[in-house]
C-alpha cells in the first residue's frame, strides 16, 4: 500500500526509489536527488518531510525483514520500535555513517535484544552447526509450481539459525553487501560470508527435490 | 564459524543456484506494514523536532524572564528585596526583628547608616553591603566627591521619575530629617535636571529647596562644580 505524502518516491525491494504517485513534482525530484545521508540530515535539522522520504523508501524492506523473521504481531511491534528508535537517535546520527546500514543496525539490535529476552519461546529453528536436519516430508507433486516452492523457501528461512537468518535477509531482501551486513551485525566479513554461505545451503537443501 | 578454504570454490560452484534462490525470493509476497503503523511513526517523526525546540526554548525563556523580572523589581523595590545576612551579633537580622522595628532599621538615619559603614571594616573582612539603587549610588557620588575637584563631569542619568516622592523609604532620612523631608533626594533632583539641561525646572526646583532648607550646607553633600552650578542658578 503506497504512502502518499505528496512526495514521489514509493517502496522498492530493495530501497531504490521509483516513479509513483506526483502530487508535488518538483518537490519529489528533489527528494529523489538527494541521498540518503542528505535526507536523514535534513530530518536532524528538523525537517519532517525528508523523514517522509526515508520511511517511504524503507519502510516494506523493514517490514519484511522482521515479518520473515517473526509472527506478524510481534514483527509490528518490532517494527515501531525500530523506527521509533530512529527518530530518538536522529540527532546522533553523523553523515559519516551510511543511512541504510544505519537502520538496520538499529533493526538488528532490536531483533538481537528481543531474541535475547524471548529465548525459549521462539520458534524451532535449525542447529547452528552447518549441518542440515532433513525438510519435513513434503508431497512432490504439490510443489511443482514456484508459488509452492516458494512456500517452502519462506518456511525454510523461518528455521534458519537467527544469525544466518539475518544475514540471508540482509542479503536477499534488503539488498545489503556483505561488508554492509558485516557492520550491520558487528561481524567480520568473514564471518558474515560464512553465514551467509551456510544459510544459503541450506535453503538450497531444503528445496531439494522440489525447486528447482 | 571458520573461513574454509575451499569456500571461494564452493561459492563459485553454488553462486548461479544462490541467485536463482534471491530470484525465487522476490517472487514472494511483499506485505506492506499496516497503515496504522505508518501514522503513528510519521506522526512521531514530525512532532520530534518541534517538541525538541518546545523543550528548550521555555527553559531559557523562563531563565531569561526571571532574571529580567528579578532586576527590574530590584530597580523599583530594592528595599524590598531580602539584605544579605550581617555579621553575628552586630544586628539581628530584618527576619528576626519584630515587624515593627524592621521599617525602623531601613529608615534609620544616615549618621548612623555612616557609622555603621565605617564599623564593620574592623569586624568583618568582608561585610554584606546592601546592594544600592542606582539612584542612592548618585548620592554617595556626591558625598564622596572631593569638595575642591576642578571639574565635575554632568553626573549620571537620574531617572526623570525619579522625584523624591517616589524615593526609597531608607532615602528619606537625613540632615534636618522629619516626615516628608528628602532634602538629598531633593538635591539629586535638582542635579538630575541640571545634568539634562532642564535649567529652568532645575532653578524652580532649586529655590523651592533654598526656602525649605535655608541653612542646608549643599558643599557637603555635592561636588564643588555642581554646587557652584546650583548657586549659579539663583545667586
Amino acid at each position: 500500500m503506497p504512502i502518499r505524502t505528496g512526495t514521489t518516491v514509493e517502496s522498492t525491494e530493495h530501497g531504490a526509489p521509483r516513479t509513483g504517485l506526483v502530487r508535488q513534482p518538483v518537490r519529489g525530484m528533489l527528494a529523489r536527488m538527494e541521498s540518503d545521508e542528505q535526507l536523514m540530515l535534513r530530518y536532524q535539522a528538523g525537517d519532517a518531510d525528508a523523514f517522509d522520504t526515508l520511511y517511504v523508501k524503507y519502510r516494506g524492506d523493514v517490514y519484511r525483514f522482521l515479518l520473515r523473521q517473526f509472527e506478524a504481531a510481534i514483527a509490528e511491534e518490532l517494527y515501531q520500535d525500530i523506527w521509533m528508535r530512529l527518530i530518538q537517535s536522529r540527532r546522533r546520527y553523523a553523515a559519516t555513517a551510511s543511512f541504510r546500514t544505519y537502520l538496520y543496525t538499529i533493526a538488528h539490535n532490536r531483533v538481537r535484544d528481543y531474541r535475547r529476552r524471548h529465548r525459549h519461546a521462539g520458534a524451532q529453528t535449525w542447529k547452528d552447526s552447518g549441518d542440515c536436519d532433513p525438510p519435513d516430508p513434503v508431497d512432490p507433486e504439490r510443489l511443482h509450481h514456484d508459488r509452492q516452492a516458494l512456500a517452502v523457501l519462506l518456511e525454510g528461512i523461518h528455521r534458519l539459525p537467527a544469525e544466518q537468518q539475518q544475514v540471508f535477509l540482509l542479503k536477499t531482501q534488503s539488498g545489503l553487501s556483505v561488508d554492509e551486513i558485516a557492520e550491520v551485525m558487528h561481524a567480520s566479513r568473514e564471518s558474515t560470508r560464512s553465514r551467509l554461505r551456510y544459510a544459503n545451503r541450506k535453503l538450497r537443501e531444503h528445496l531439494r527435490g522440489i525447486w528447482p | 564459524m571458520s573461513e574454509d578454504p575451499t569456500d571461494d570454490k564452493i561459492v563459485q560452484l553454488h553462486g548461479h543456484e544462490d541467485e536463482a534462490l534471491e530470484a525465487l525470493y522476490r517472487q514472494a509476497e511483499r506485505p506492506e506494514p499496516p497503515a496504522r503503523l505508518d501514522a503513528v511513526i510519521r506522526q512521531a517523526a514530525r512532532t520530534a523536532p518541534a517538541s525538541h525546540a518546545q523543550r528548550s526554548y521555555p527553559w531559557v525563556a523562563g531563565i531569561v524572564t526571571s532574571v529580567l523580572a528579578a532586576i527590574l523589581l530590584y530597580q523599583l523595590y530594592p528595599g524590598s528585596l531580602p539584605h544579605p545576612p550581617r555579621p553575628a551579633g552586630k544586628q539581628a537580622a530584618p527576619s528576626d526583628l519584630p515587624a515593627g522595628q524592621t521599617g525602623n532599621r531601613l529608615q534609620r538615619s544616615a549618621p548612623a547608616d555612616k557609622a555603621e559603614r565605617a564599623a564593620p571594616a574592623t569586624e568583618s573582612p568582608a561585610p554584606a553591603v546592601p546592594p544600592q539603587p542606582h539612584y542612592d549610588m548618585l548620592l554617595q557620588e556626591m558625598r564622596k566627591a572631593p569638595p575642591a575637584a576642578a571639574h565635575h563631569p554632568p553626573l549620571p542619568g537620574v531617572p526623570e521619575s525619579s522625584t523624591p516622592g517616589t524615593q526609597p523609604s531608607q532615602h528619606r532620612a537625613g540632615p534636618g530629617t522629619g516626615p516628608g523631608h528628602a532634602p538629598e533626594q531633593e538635591l539629586a533632583s535638582i542635579v538630575g535636571l541640571l545634568s539634562q539641561g532642564k535649567t529652568a525646572a532645575a532653578r524652580t526646583a532649586w529655590l523651592a529647596f533654598r526656602r525649605r532648607y535655608p541653612g542646608y550646607d549643599i558643599a557637603r553633600h555635592v561636588p564643588a562644580e555642581t554646587a557652584r552650578r546650583l548657586e549659579a542658578l539663583a545667586p
